[in-house]
């Protein structure tokens, strides 16, 4: 479920489903079973009235490399029969104003990419279906489609649906996330949502002379523990009451070694889930 | 017709706009019309009357005709129709023509459309060009008058007509072929095996099951030298196996379980 006005995540390792779920989206794929609504109705009985109003770039973007921007921008500019003021106001958006005379077949890879995000936007759609668009791209590259996709988001208020590999990638972007492996949606929700699961999956560790005795005073504490390697895993607390819990292993007796925190960043959180 | 299939059509139109088929188009027509000028130079200079005699216009035609019709449009058309379904396939751009908001049957006959107006576009060139052929040394050579006869339109109309009928099974299949294979290789090389073997069926008795050779008969009969019985009718028969063969074109492209 990709709600209106998000920007949606569509994360998975290769191989996973992505391009074959967007492909579904787009018609390019028949589906052998379920069903596939988008804008809350059936897309087989509303193809038309769906690619209308939707934006797509599949994998590399797809350009007539005989002709210019403008002219490939042209090309689609007839068949959603939208006016020419259309073409440059996506050019412009993108950064591809001053490409003039220059065929498409000469750009560079981000250039390509751009002209891509501005076909998909020339209809000025509700639905921007984008598959890991910044394949390929250097850093640079990567941060200039980031911060396109925000303005354009925050301008236009376009639903973007955009895949990648890496969270890592996009979590500066998205603010829903959809998690996918061997065609199965794992996780669904709100980027606060896998943050709070991060949450959860984060903790501290303690280092003592004795963790058993450890753990056994923590639980008469209400504190539930796991030992690892001889050491005790807690839940993620505040730094006060961390320090609460240290006084009390060292009142009993206990020897603390070591406290630090355990980290589980997004990142391994998706491969956590994915390798489940 | 609806204003938007008229879009598609003009959409389909710039896609060939300096493209490889849209060149192939352009100097195939033009071939024929510069050699046969060319030839007309040499001869008006020796033979300034020779234009003054009558039927010179159907025999410029027949002279034109003659290397076209064997090999040369056979082989245009399969290597121009081949490279209007490469287009897609070589910039990648199926999946973006076929999530564009038209159904596939409008994106299919659009672009078999594109190829009759490709075509047409050289019968045009073609015919203009042997007009040049036939005006030129006149203006080039001052004792070289224009030809005697007025310009038959309507027998260079009939016979281009005629023969753009003998393509459209060449077109079917060759869209056909095109639009299933992506390798360009696999629809260039089976037209070229079947015109090559066109000028082998001329010598077999049922030639004329092969529609490959339709121009190529067309030719014979026009000059008189006719390979087959009046009673067969191979426009007729041009025509059958260009239904034929779009239809199964058609179906094969609309099941696809996966475009682009």
């Amino acid at each position: 479920m990709v709600p209106k006005g998000s920007i949606y995540g569509f994360l998975g390792p290769n191989g996973a489903g992505k391009t074959t779920t967007l492909r579904l989206i787009l018609g390019l794929l028949k589906r052998q079973t379920g069903s596939i609504n988008v804008f809350n109705v059936p897309f087989d009985e509303n193809r038309i009235e769906i690619l209308n109003q939707t934006g797509s770039l599949i994998e590399s973007p797809s350009l007539y490399s005989h002709l210019t921007a403008y002219e490939n921008l042209n090309v689609l500019r007839k068949i959603y029969q939208c006016p020419e003021s259309r073409i440059n106001d996506v050019l412009e958006l993108v950064g591809l104003s001053n490409t003039g005379k220059k065929k498409s077949g000469l750009f560079s890879l981000g250039m390509k990419q751009r002209l891509g995000i501005a076909i998909a936007l020339l209809n000025n759609p509700a639905l921007l279906i984008l598959d890991e668009p910044t394949n390929g791209l250097d850093p640079n590259g990567i941060l200039e489609i980031r911060e396109l996709l925000k303005r354009i988001n925050a301008e236009s208020g376009i639903a973007i649906v955009i895949s990648s590999h890496l969270l890592s990638e996009i979590e500066k972007l998205v603010s829903h996330v959809g998690i996918i492996n061997n065609g199965a949606m794992l996780f669904q929700g709100t980027l606060s949502d896998l943050k709070r699961q991060k949450l959860q999956a984060s903790g501290v560790l303690f280092k003592t002379n004795d963790a058993i005795r450890s753990q056994m005073i923590l639980k008469e504490n209400g504190i539930d523990t796991q030992i690892s390697d001889d050491s005790l895993i807690i839940p993620a607390f505040e730094p006060k009451q961390i320090s609460l819990l240290n006084r009390k292993l060292m009142e009993d007796g206990i020897e603390v070694h070591e406290i630090s925190p355990i980290n589980n960043d997004l990142e391994k959180i998706f491969m956590n889930l994915v390798s489940n | 017709m609806n204003i938007s299939v008229i879009n598609s059509l003009q959409s389909e139109l710039l896609k060939t706009r300096r493209s490889s088929a849209s060149w192939i188009i352009t100097s195939g027509a033009a071939l024929i019309p510069v050699i046969m000028l060319i030839n007309q130079l040499i001869i008006s200079a020796k033979d300034p009357l020779q234009n003054a005699a009558s039927g010179y216009w159907v025999r410029l035609f027949l002279k034109s005709w003659e290397m076209m019709s064997f090999f040369l449009l056979p082989m245009g058309i399969v290597l121009a129709t081949s490279l209007i379904a490469q287009i897609e396939f070589k910039n990648n751009a199926w999946k973006q023509t076929l999530s564009t908001p038209q159904s596939l049957t409008r994106v299919f006959f659009v672009k078999l459309s594109v190829i009759f107006l490709l075509a047409l576009r050289f019968f045009i060139l073609l015919n203009a060009g042997i007009f040049l052929a036939a005006v030129i040394p006149s203006i080039v050579y001052e004792k070289v008058n224009s030809p005697v006869d007025s310009f038959p339109v309507f027998t260079y109309l009939k016979a281009n007509f005629k023969f753009f009928i003998d393509c459209l099974p060449i077109i079917a299949l060759q869209f056909f072929l095109s639009l299933h294979f992506k390798n360009f290789m696999i629809s260039v090389g089976v037209g070229l095996g079947l015109v090559v073997a066109s000028i082998f069926a001329l010598f077999w008795e049922y030639g004329y099951l092969f529609p490959y050779s339709y121009i190529t008969y067309d030719f014979m009969r026009m000059i008189g030298k006719d390979r087959i019985k009046d009673a067969i009718d191979i426009h007729l028969l041009s025509v059958a196996y260009f239904v034929l063969i779009t239809v199964c074109s058609y179906i094969v492209f609309v099941s696809k379980s996966e475009k682009g």
